[in-house]
C-alpha cells in the first residue's frame, strides 16, 4: 500500500532566551508560534518573517523553527 | 506591580479585513521605520493563511501596556 505524505498546516516558532535558570545557570528558552503559515510558503519566507520578529522584540533569538503538519493518504 | 508590553501589527486583508499579529516585549526603542519596515517583511513574504486572504497593507501599529496590581495573594 502506497502511502503519500501531503503537507496540510504549517507553523513558525520564534524561539527566544527569557532568562538563565538561577539554579542550573540552564537558559530559559520561550516559544513565540505563530500558526496558519501556509503550507507552500518557502523555507526563505518563513525564516524572513521570523527573523523581522525576533528583531523587534527584547530577548536574544536561540533559533526559528518551521512545523509541517503531514497528512497520510492512500493512493 | 507587574507591566507587560505588547506590539500589535495590524494588517489589511485582500478582503479589506483587519488582521492582528503580536509580540510579547518589544524593544523599548523600538522606531516607526522598524516596525514598518518589519511589517513590509511580513506582507511581502506572504506566509500566512487568514480568512480575508493575504495580507496586502499595513493598518497600523501599537504597543499595549499591562499593569497587573495584586491586591490578594494566598
Amino acid at each position: 500500500m502506497a502511502v503519500n505524505a501531503v503537507k496540510y498546516d504549517s507553523d513558525l516558532v520564534v524561539k527566544v532566551q527569557t532568562g538563565t535558570d538561577p539554579d542550573t545557570g540552564e537558559p530559559i528558552v520561550r516559544l513565540r508560534r505563530y500558526t496558519r503559515v501556509k503550507p507552500e510558503a518557502t523555507h526563505e519566507s518563513v525564516y524572513a518573517v521570523g527573523a523581522a520578529i525576533a528583531g523587534l522584540q527584547v530577548h536574544p533569538l536561540v533559533e526559528i523553527t518551521r512545523q509541517d503538519d503531514l497528512r497520510l493518504e492512500t493512493e | 506591580m507587574a507591566t507587560t508590553q505588547t506590539l500589535q501589527m495590524r494588517f489589511v486583508t485582500q478582503a479589506g479585513s483587519r488582521v492582528t499579529i503580536s509580540l510579547d516585549n518589544p524593544r523599548d526603542d523600538l522606531t516607526e521605520a522598524e516596525v514598518t519596515a518589519a511589517m513590509d517583511q511580513i506582507i511581502a513574504s506572504n506566509i500566512f493563511i487568514t480568512t480575508g486572504g493575504d495580507l496586502v497593507g499595513k493598518d497600523s501599529a501599537q504597543i499595549i501596556d499591562r499593569t497587573v496590581n495584586v491586591l490578594y495573594e494566598a
